[in-house]
Parts: structure tokens; C-alpha cells; sequence
């Protein structure tokens, strides 16, 4: 959510604290308008026009079948001595923006109760210190430490800012033994080979601070995520993937964003509610203690968990990284193009559509036309459409 | 709901028995579960050409003159590994509407098409084929076409000899052969079954290991299914890991006239009919019953 969308909320609720009066507009038209008036509906409105496809509904149940759903995750490649296993596919992100040590005390407690009391390991990253933890702490890095003992996290974090990066990446391998996990920028096309080559266990791609940069203006974070799955799958081409994971952060704040941008590659989600609830709960509400906002945050993560069973299970699988582009359809040109999702009732993307339509064409007006001039014309024609 | 059945000869150094004429009682039996094709794959390492650089590339090709009229056509190639040659002619062939690919055949014998097993052996004469085992497999179709590139067996351009025929859906797919595709593994058809011809022959190229192949399908695949898969020196039959689809084995220990042998059967009438009813057991869930020559 962007700061702006955060600000017509807050001073929705404000207002209505304030004045105690019914609102004659509800919050989502508000942002809505707010979207129209700054042209930014059309983004935004993507998530929404994605359903999953229930081809598998029309199975007869079986129970047993149904019961196992696995969320579990491994990350750590092969060279990687220490791997991490989380219970369910979330990471809680902080999105590098400061968080009030009465927040992150209420998440620490929060997370160490869902590992304890729940068998539920999810992953926190974060620059802060956290001692005696029973969750899995990946450490935001910007400079190598001097002793290998000052890594005193599970994973570690560190931002692809130039070639310099790729050195100091090397020089952390070689010291750590637990995930390193890598934050890209727009133009990773240019870098992720030589990135994986030196040793990253993952990616993170955070949409928002990728769709503000130039290359990918107006698109959306779907298209984002595409993207970066087709570049991982281009660097594994003719072998064997051996475990890189894209974990993917910015606006997943809730179970159908996660599920979708699941099915479209990416493995792990950062999460930022369970930190929003957090904050909200300190900052806003007089009777919440350090106490009863774990509490909430349990029961989000807990209620999340099992609405991520659920969606795998009612499309027939009982692993959740199984889902895949196939399993969704749209209603919209757009996001068809930006995702290559099929469009519903016809199963076919908008730029497979354009392509048969071009070869139709070309067969009955007898014109030979090479590959390379075929994708010319399908680019031409998706642009100016 | 389809149809599957094998055959193994307890005795493989006769392969002169005409097995095909099992099958084909087995899959007659199991005709009221499918009824929209037929197909078999028999292994014959006997009569067939001992010559090490040798195999053929087998596929359909649909009539000019009668739509969903097709005739099996094989085509020499002279090496064991995709020569260029080959994936040229692969490459132009799997680009024409009319042709369906069926896989790469060296002791193998794969012929399939629309309709019910009676058609087949009246086109293939399949009564009258040898071997020292063989598949066969009658198909619903309930995710992909009715046509013949879609009918089982299942086999690949990349290994000869290994077909696969499947009862159940393979609910991942889509994951699976887009990571098998990343690795350039060609794909002939839309139909979930392929997938496990694929990926057995890709852990084959690994490690050669038939079980792990098998253990590592049953870990990757999601969904309901029992399959059976041939290579010229096994046969076996696997159920997913929850037991969803049936999957029978059973032993005739030289009754009827027949010489002793293990067959394997989505329903239990396919083991009757050919006096293969002692031993009788289901495959364990998640487990793989595996006979070798």
C-alpha cells in the first residue's frame, strides 16, 4: 500500500473517531476516487480481476487426500550448509523502514509463540539484534562484518547495489553457512546470472520500490514477478534447479495476493501486516498491551495458514508451490498481458490470441513471415492495441 | 476413469508367446471404464534388430482423403542419441497439424489410436504381436482432446523404449513439464500422462535407476494416479502416495495354456480373464511393484 492510500485510511478513521458521525463514502470508494484522479486504477485493479480456476473441483473428494497440504519450505542451495525451514510460505519484511521497539517486541513475542505454541517457524527480516529467538531471523547486511560470530542470524540480507556487491557476496559466502538472500532492483535482467553464479540463495524482489523505477513504470507487480521467475528459469535452462528461491515483497496483504503471486513464481511472500498490526495496535489503541497484540498477531498468521491450505486444496493439490500460472484466469486484456495469464472462458493469454491471429493471416494471404518478424509484429500490435 | 493392464513373462528368453493377445483380452474386460482410444507397447528384444545403432521414430499421421482416419508410420534412424538429423525431422514434424509424434522405438512396438481395442486390432492386428512384456491402456479423456497424439502409451523422442500408461490426473502438471520443458525436454501433446514419460526418462539419464525414478516421481507428482510404466528390461506399476486410483497385481502360474506370468490391472475382471488370480494384492500407496528382466 502506498503512502498516499495510507493516508485516505488514517484520516478516514480519524474523522470518523473525531466526529463520531457515519461516513456518506466508504473508505474503498474514497481510494477509489483518490485512484481515478491520479490514473492509477487501472494497476491497481489487476489483483482483483484474477480468480483461480477450480478445474479440479470436479474430482470427487477424497479426504484423506484433501487433510495433507504441505506449506513447508526449504531455502538454501546446494552449497548452502545451514538451510532454513519455514513452516508456511511468509517472511515478515520490514520493508527497511524503522519500526518502533514496542512493535518489534510485540512481533518477537508474536512469532516466538507461533514457533512454540503453533510448530509455525516463519522468518523475520530485520537489522535489528534478536536474541534468544525460537524463529528464523534473516539479517539485513550492508557492510561485512569483521567476525564471522557478528552473523548471529539464521540468513542474511543484502542489497544488489552495483558490481561491488557481487564481490562482497563472494566474500560473505565464504564466511557464512546459513541463506544469503539477495534485494534486487529494476534492472536485474542485467545481473542475475553472475548474482546466482556467486552464490545467492534467493532473490527478493520488492514490487513497489521496482515498479517506482524507470524500466518498469506503470506496470504492475505481477508483471514484476513474471519477469523475474522467466530470468531464474532462463539462468536454470537445459539443468537442474537446485533450489533458489524468489521471495517477493511490496503490496501482499492478504491470502489472494499470496496465492496469486504464488501460481505466477514466486516461492516465498514478505509480509508486512502482521507489522502493521503491530503498530496500529501500539500506536492507536489505549487498552493494548505487550500482551494482547501477539496474541492478534497469532491469530492473523494462524487464520492466514490455513486459508493457504485451503486454496491449494480446493484446486487439487496438496502442496501449495504447486500451483502454477495455469491454475489462474482473467477477466482483463490487461493483466493478461502484463502477467501472460489466460483470459477466462477462451484459455488462451491475449498475446497467444494476437499470434494465432497473425499466423490466421498470414496462412490465407500466403506471406512468409521468419520468427523474428512474427515477434515484431505481435510486440507492435500489443503496444498500440 | 481409464484403463490400464500388463503383462511380464515369468520366462523373458521365449518371448515368441503372443502376449498381445493377453493384452488384449485384459483391455476388452476393461472396456466399459473407456471407450474414446486404445493403445498398447510391447517389448520384444528377440525380434528385434540387435544392431545397437538403431531405432525408429514412430508417429501417426492423420489421412488426406478421411479426417480421424490415421495410419502408423516409422521412420529409420541410424544412432541410440537424437542425431541432428533426427530433431530436424522431429522438429518438422511436430510442426504439421496432421502428424502426432508417439516416441522412439528400438525393441519396442507402440501402436495406438482413436476408438475401442477391437478397432486397434483390426487396424495393428495387436492378437498376433510378441514379446516378453507390454502395456496397454483405454481412455476417457477428461483434460485433453480426443485425438491420437492425446492416446496412451505414452513414450518420448529423447530415450527409446520406455512407454507409460495412466489411470488418474496429475494435478501439477503444468509445474512439472514447464520445469521439464526449461530443460528442453519436448513435449507431443496437452495431455497430463506425457509428464511421466518425460520425467522418468529424465531421472533415467541421471542416474539410471528405475526405483528412484519411480520414488521421485511419487515425491514431485500431486494428485490422484496409478501408472505403469515399461522400459525393455522392467514393468511397474506405481500408486500415488494417498492410494486414490486402483492398481492390481496378480500371477498365473502356467494355467490355461498359458506360460506363467504377472499381470497388472486397474480392475480385478483383467486378472480373471487371463487366470492371473493368485497372489493377488493392491500396490501400497506411494509405492512401486517393479518387475525386472
Amino acid at each position: 500500500m502506498n503512502p498516499r492510500d495510507k493516508f485516505v485510511i488514517r484520516s478516514s478513521i480519524l474523522e470518523l473517531a473525531e466526529t463520531g458521525t457515519p461516513r456518506n463514502i466508504s473508505i474503498d470508494d474514497k481510494l477509489r476516487n483518490e485512484h481515478k484522479e491520479r490514473e492509477i486504477e487501472k494497476t491497481i485493479n489487476i489483483w482483483d480481476s484474477i480468480t483461480a480456476l477450480g478445474a479440479q473441483l470436479s474430482r470427487p473428494p477424497y479426504d484423506p487426500y484433501r487433510e495433507i497440504i504441505n506449506l513447508g519450505i526449504s531455502i538454501g542451495r546446494k552449497q548452502c550448509l545451514n538451510k532454513v525451514v519455514l513452516s508456511m510460505p511468509l517472511i515478515i519484511y520490514d520493508n527497511a523502514i524503522k519500526i518502533e521497539e514496542t512493535s518489534l517486541e510485540s512481533l518477537h513475542i508474536a512469532l516466538d509463540r507461533l514457533a512454540i505454541d503453533s510448530n509455525t517457524n516463519l522468518g523475520l527480516i530485520s537489522e535489528n539484534e534478536i536474541k534468544n529467538r525460537k524463529f528464523s531471523h534473516f539479517k539485513r547486511i550492508n557492510k561485512k562484518s569483521a567476525k564471522v560470530e557478528d552473523y548471529d542470524s539464521e540468513g542474511l540480507v543484502l542489497q544488489y547495489n552495483d558490481d561491488k556487491s557481487l564481490q562482497f557476496l563472494t566474500d560473505i559466502r565464504r564466511e557464512f553457512n546459513g541463506p544469503i538472500l539477495v534485494e534486487i532492483d529494476d534492472d536485474f535482467q542485467k545481473y542475475i546470472g553472475p548474482l546466482l553464479d556467486t552464490g545467492a540463495d534467493g532473490v527478493i524482489a520488492d514490487t513497489i520500490k521496482i515498479t517506482n523505477n524507470a524500466r518498469y513504470k506503470g506496470k504492475h507487480a505481477l508483471r514484476v514477478i513474471r519477469d523475474v521467475r522467466y530470468a531464474i528459469n532462463q539462468y536454470y535452462a537445459g539443468r537442474e534447479n537446485d533450489g533458489i528461491v524468489l521471495m517477493v515483497a511490496g503490496d501482499f496483504n492478504n491470502t489472494g495476493r499470496i496465492v496469486k503471486s504464488a501460481a505466477l513464481g514466486a516461492d516465498i511472500i514478505g509480509y508486512y501486516t502482521s507489522l502493521l498490526i503491530a503498530n496500529a495496535a501500539n500506536h492507536y489503541e489505549i487498552s493494548s498491551n505487550i500482551h494482547t497484540v501477539p496474541d492478534r498477531i497469532c491469530r492473523h498468521i494462524l487464520a492466514t495458514k490455513g486459508e493457504l491450505k485451503g486454496v491449494p486444496a480446493a484446486l487439487g493439490y496438496s502442496d501449495f508451490y504447486n500451483l502454477s500460472p495455469a491454475d489462474l484466469r482473467t477477466s482483463s486484456i490487461e493483466t493478461s498481458l502484463q502477467a501472460d495469464i489466460a483470459i477466462e472462458g477462451i484459455d488462451k493469454t491475449y498475446r497467444q490470441i494476437i499470434e494465432e491471429l497473425i499466423d490466421e493471416y498470414a496462412s490465407e494471404k500466403g506471406i512468409e513471415m521468419n520468427k523474428e518478424k512474427k515477434r515484431e509484429l505481435v510486440v507492435q500490435l500489443l503496444t498500440h492495441r | 476413469m481409464c484403463g490400464i493392464c500388463g503383462i511380464i513373462l515369468k520366462d523373458h528368453n521365449n518371448p515368441n508367446f503372443s502376449i498381445g493377445a493377453l493384452l488384449y483380452q485384459m483391455m476388452e474386460s476393461q472396456q466399459v471404464r473407456a471407450q474414446d482410444s486404445a493403445g498398447i507397447a510391447i517389448f520384444n528384444n528377440i525380434n528385434s534388430h540387435n544392431n545397437d545403432l538403431f531405432y525408429n521414430l514412430a508417429y501417426l499421421m492423420e489421412s488426406p482423403t478421411e479426417i480421424g482416419e490415421y495410419d502408423l508410420i516409422e521412420k529409420k534412424v541410424s544412432t541410440t542419441i537424437p542425431s541432428n538429423e533426427q530433431v530436424q525431422l522431429i522438429s518438422r514434424l511436430s510442426e504439421d497439424n496432421r502428424v502426432s509424434i508417439i516416441g522412439c522405438e528400438k525393441e519396442m512396438k507402440l501402436v495406438k489410436n482413436l476408438g475401442l481395442v477391437k478397432d486397434l486390432d483390426k487396424k495393428y492386428n495387436i492378437k498376433s504381436m510378441k514379446g516378453s512384456h507390454g502395456i496397454g491402456h483405454l481412455r476417457i479423456a477428461t483434460s485433453s482432446k480426443v485425438d491420437p497424439s492425446n492416446a496412451h502409451p505414452f513414450s518420448t523422442t529423447v530415450m527409446p523404449d520406455i512407454a507409460v500408461v495412466h489411470n488418474g490426473e496429475i494435478s501439477n502438471y503444468s509445474k512439472l513439464r514447464n520445469l521439464l520443458e526449461n530443460k528442453g525436454y519436448p513435449f507431443y501433446s496437452n495431455c497430463d500422462s506425457e509428464v511421466i514419460a518425460v520425467f522418468l526418462v529424465d531421472q533415467l539419464l541421471k542416474h539410471g535407476d528405475i526405483q528412484r525414478a519411480h520414488d521421485e516421481f511419487i515425491q514431485k507428482a500431486d494428485g490422484p494416479f496409478t501408472y505403469i510404466a515399461a522400459t525393455n528390461h522392467s514393468l511397474s506399476l506405481i500408486r500415488d502416495k494417498f492410494g486414490t486410483r486402483k492398481g492390481i497385481v496378480g500371477y498365473n502360474p502356467g494355467k490355461n495354456g498359458y506360460p506363467a506370468f504377472w499381470a497388472m490391472a486397474t480392475d480385478l475382471s483383467a486378472l480373471d480373464i487371463v487366470g492371473a488370480n493368485e497372489y493377488v494384492k493392491a500396490a501400497s500407496p506411494g509405492k512401486s511393484i517393479i518387475f525386472t528382466i
